[in-house]
């Protein structure tokens, strides 16, 4: 019988997680040689689309070592600070983990709330120094912050290169030397925890999985304990670079289930597996149901590709559960979908795949969190749109969510990032000095202040020397108010915003000015108006054209003059209109690029 | 109707404001003639036997031409294509070429109309333009065309230009109307890119005049003409009631024209032509008995475009009518909703047999509300 392992690695973007994992790949003779693997990853989006997947969500691996087969099995993490909750269940499904930091650049935030998620789950934590093949390289620092961190023996850490090949071989020795087997009663009832999930056109959902207890066998009658589903597993296999059915899989291994699944919505990672006969009486622990944070209009382009943008969405949520999306309508930009995130950088994953994927022109609106209103008779509202806001004097209060956010950088920085954080109603929580130049911060503050130009000023501030992360902590009574932008008069739905009742005068001003540069002036003055319910706080004019026509139309050459104004008649369709005034789409995204 | 446009690519300086093609090597004028004649010959089809009205020589500087080169033109055009009896023949004239004998050479050539490049009476506007004559010598060019017998005489003024104050604007007109012409023709300063002025303007040397500056000189011309009479038939155009320059009317209405020399646009009812700006290259493809040119084929939204753009210029605009008949309902019904806030913003107007035009107002902003009108 083989002996198991299985291990996630925890690294920042771009400190060399893949290549290293290629590596483990080729010296444990999964892809065995590089012709081969080339094949592999050209047919890369081929595979993707038939669900079988190379790199990432899990990866099984052989290797012998002592005498001993092993099955290494290993477990991606998704790479960004919205997906914490998915992180920890990867992370909830090993026994062992591989820090691997970039030699040349030191331990990120990121790092370290991942690092911390493994602690808590008792994994045991393997470090790797990456890149040392770099000249600037700083092993002895970035030692001593690993050192400082783990409390571990400066002589523990692993000198590797993933380019060279530095280092491998100690990698997997350690994996199973340091690694804990799995521990779990193959004879128990069925506790399989699901890690992941990817769609797939043919097979449906594939769901990926942990066994923590029992032994699940092709053609079992299984239930998710959860969501109560009931369904037959008509396959299942382990991950190699195919996948590979198996007739039956027991505890403590990593494998695929399929059960024409066909929703997405239907298998939520961290949902425990178990036999419909022979139920498991609790589920794994840790289960959430992850709800969106963040919420923006998506709106097609041009109104006649309403549809196209629908099936889009639905396609896209095949593969990404963590997406909602609700029909909405805008006075100024029409039909279109209020979409929920769970956060920035999930929105701008969608937007890309909406524009990469789908071809689909968008414009999204400002993005805003999710906050509950409570009213006075005692009722509890999500609202997810500023105009959803229920009128004021039903209002009893309204909470938003707020986030502890930690910031890595180094010590010149950390005046201006405090103010930063500071300006954007941060309460400091904590300092704590990595080593003697590089500082971790952490600071409660709502999750709206992100939301806006959060993470550009943070980049600025710092010269890009900070990375930061962070998590949900709670909802807390919040002090809002409804700006709305009025156009001659007409309020401009799409572009209200719920905001801190302190920030609201400086905003709506700034608001003012940004769209006053971004509105063409047209037949007639426009008044830009920001307003709280009837009371104007702001206000400037956009003048009225008074000067737009050419000299001469003349000499015959009417192409040239035609080409030009149907390049600019082009910009103008493109235009919304609000009222009489037309409005340039970028106008919509006003807000996140003010200063 | 047809028109023929000859374009004579050559000027001794050149003028500040000015993108048209034109070279300063004078060398290759008599080549250029010659290729010209070539170029009709081998183009003589392209009108399908329409009667030419109207015949244009414009440039550069046509007046640079010697008498014989000008003969040769038109004869070389007579030959070719079938002329009516009344034909337009114009050219367009530096006011420092025009000596008694110039003038009288014209008129004895078969030219019956004029235009005169005054630009403007103010010999400091006309040196800051880089413009070769002066005040004096436009005026002793108009007295000497109109002592030869020319009495279709037309001026082009510039205004709106950086430096010319209003009262100086109204004195050039001033003086314009003591000259007994029949029509005039007043461009408002652009500043383009690869001009001299354009370039002054990326250096932050000269900037356009501000608007109100503008509108006040765009009215002051407006009342000035219609005291004097004349009628304000295009954006810049305005001439006593009969004396239309009926060749840009047709570039104006769809009437076929064509080109003949470097740069020249050339259209016969579906598609627009327009040869190579370059006078080399152009004297090298016509001894190949080649022309050297390209070619754009305008479907229906082009046309449509075209229509409103060039009808909505002048004071017969756009023709529902025709709209419809031309390019079917759902134009014609995307025309009136188009037009319906330019009405009520009191920029465009309904004349006699529903024919849609700009108000005076609207003139000042005709391209916006064209673009508001093209599909």
């Amino acid at each position: 019988m083989d002996k198991i392992r299985n291990f996630c690695i925890i690294a920042h973007i771009d400190h060399g997680k893949s290549t290293l994992a290629d590596r483990l790949l080729e010296n444990t003779k999964t892809l065995t040689d590089r012709a081969y693997m080339d094949q592999v990853l050209d047919s890369m989006d081929l595979e993707r689309e038939r669900g079988i997947t190379i790199k990432s969500h899990a990866i099984q691996m052989k290797y012998s070592f002592g005498g001993d087969n092993y099955l290494l099995n290993l477990i991606d993490t998704p790479g960004h600070v919205d997906f914490s909750y998915e992180v920890s269940r990867s992370i909830a499904a090993c026994e062992g983990a591989l820090l691997v930091v970039d030699a040349t650049q030191g331990i990120q935030a990121q790092t370290i709330s991942n690092l911390y998620m493994a602690i808590e789950h008792d994994l045991e934590v393997i470090p790797v120094l990456n890149k040392m093949d770099m000249a600037s390289a700083m092993p002895e620092d970035v030692k001593d912050q690993i050192v400082d961190l783990l409390g571990c023996d400066r002589d523990d850490i692993i000198e590797a290169s993933g380019k060279t090949g530095m280092g491998v071989e100690q990698i997997l020795e350690r994996i199973i030397r340091d690694v804990p087997e799995p521990t779990g009663d193959p004879d128990a009832p069925l506790q399989a925890l699901i890690f992941d999930s990817v769609f797939n056109s043919y097979r449906g959902i594939i769901a990926y999985f942990k066994i923590v207890n029992g032994t699940l066998e092709t053609g079992d009658k299984v239930k998710f304990f959860n969501t109560g589903s009931e369904y037959q597993a008509d396959e299942i296999g382990v991950l190699r670079i195919k996948q590979e059915p198996r007739k039956r899989m027991a505890a403590g291994n990593v494998g695929y289930i399929i059960s024409g699944i066909k929703n997405s919505s239907e298998v939520k990672v961290g949902d425990t597996i178990t036999h419909r006969e022979r139920p498991c009486n609790k589920a794994i622990s840790g289960f959430e149901n992850v709800k969106p944070m963040v919420f923006a209009g998506i709106y097609p382009v041009d109104a006649d590709d309403y549809e196209d943008l629908r099936s889009s969405i639905e396609k896209l949520q095949l593969n990404d559960a963590s997406l909602s999306f609700l029909p909405e309508s805008s006075a100024a930009l029409g039909f279109g979908f209020r979409c929920g995130f769970l956060g920035l950088l999930h929105m701008e994953i969608v937007q890309e795949r909406l524009d990469r994927e789908f071809d689909m022109d968008v414009i999204t609106t400002v993005p805003n969190v999710s906050y509950v209103v409570y009213t006075t008779k005692g009722e509890e509202i999500e609202v997810h749109n500023p105009s959803g806001l229920p009128v004021v004097n039903i209002i009893d209060r309204i909470e938003e969510p707020f986030i502890t956010a930690q910031i890595i950088t180094k010590s010149p920085y950390v005046g201006g990032i405090m103010t930063l954080c500071i300006d954007k109603r941060g309460t400091f929580k904590n300092q704590v000095y990595l080593t003697s130049d590089r500082v971790e911060i952490t600071f409660e503050m709502p999750l709206a202040e992100i939301v806006f130009d959060f993470y550009d000023k943070l980049k600025s501030i710092s010269k890009g020397y900070a990375s930061f992360d962070y998590h949900y902590s709670g909802y807390q009574k919040a002090d809002l108010v409804r700006l709305d932008v009025l156009l001659n008069g007409e309020m401009v739905d799409a572009l209200s915003t719920l905001i801190f009742r302190g920030n609201a005068y400086d905003f709506g001003r700034r608001m003012c000015v940004k769209l006053k540069e971004l509105i063409p002036r047209q037949q007639f003055d426009i008044a830009i108006q920001a307003a709280i319910g009837a009371k104007v706080i702001a206000r400037e004019t956009v003048k009225a054209l008074r000067k737009d026509v050419t000299a001469k139309c003349y000499g015959g050459d009417i192409t040239r003059k035609r080409k030009l104004l149907e390049k600019q008649k082009k910009g103008k369709k493109r235009m919304r209109q609000v009222g009489n005034v037309e409005v340039p789409q970028q106008a919509f995204l006003a807000v996140l690029k003010m200063d | 109707m047809a028109g023929i446009y000859i374009h004579i690519p050559f000027c001794k300086k050149r003028c500040h404001y000015c993108d048209f093609y034109k070279t300063t090597n004078m060398e290759l004028m008599s080549l250029c003639v010659f290729a010209l004649a070539r170029e009709m010959e081998l183009r003589s089809d392209y009108l399908e036997g329409k009667e030419i009205e109207t015949i244009y020589v414009g440039g550069g500087t046509p007046s640079l031409l010697h008498r014989k080169q000008a003969h040769l033109i038109l004869e070389s055009i007579k030959t070719r294509f079938k002329t009516a009896n009344n034909t337009e023949i114009t050219i367009e004239v530096n006011p420092e070429d025009i000596t008694p004998t110039v003038a009288g050479d014209l008129i004895k050539t078969g030219f019956n109309r004029v235009s005169v490049g005054v630009q403007s009476w103010n010999n400091k506007v006309l040196r800051s333009m880089n413009r070769r004559h002066t005040c004096r010598q436009a005026h002793r060019a108009i007295d000497n065309l109109q002592d030869a017998g020319f009495t279709n005489i037309s001026l082009d003024l510039i205004y709106g230009i950086p430096g010319l104050t209003s009262q100086e604007w109204e004195a050039d007109l001033d003086i314009t109307f003591k000259k007994n012409i029949k029509h005039l023709s007043c461009y408002h300063l652009t500043i383009e890119p690869s001009t001299v002025f354009g370039s002054m303007k990326e250096k932050g040397l000269l900037s356009e005049i501000d608007e109100e500056e503008s509108e006040r000189q765009f009215s002051i011309l407006t009342t000035r003409t219609r005291e004097m009479g004349f009628v304000h038939y295009e954006i810049s155009n305005f001439c006593l009631e009969g004396y239309y320059s009926k060749h840009n009317r047709g570039y104006w209405e769809q009437s076929h024209y064509l080109g003949i020399g470097p740069s020249a646009h050339s259209f016969n009812g579906y598609s627009r032509e327009w040869n190579i700006s370059d006078i080399r290259g152009y004297l090298k493809s016509i001894g190949m008995d080649l022309v050297p040119s390209e070619r754009e084929i305008l479907d229906e939204g082009m046309k449509y475009n075209e229509y409103i753009m060039t009808s909505l210029r002048t004071m017969w605009g756009i023709e529902p009518a025709y709209i419809d008949a031309e390019f079917g309902k759902e134009m014609y019904d995307y025309l009136i909703n188009m037009a319906s806030r330019y009405f009520r913003y009191g920029l465009l107007e309904k004349v006699s047999n529903g024919r849609i035009v700009l108000t005076t107002q609207g003139k000042m902003t005709a391209d916006n509300i064209i673009k508001g009108l093209m599909k």
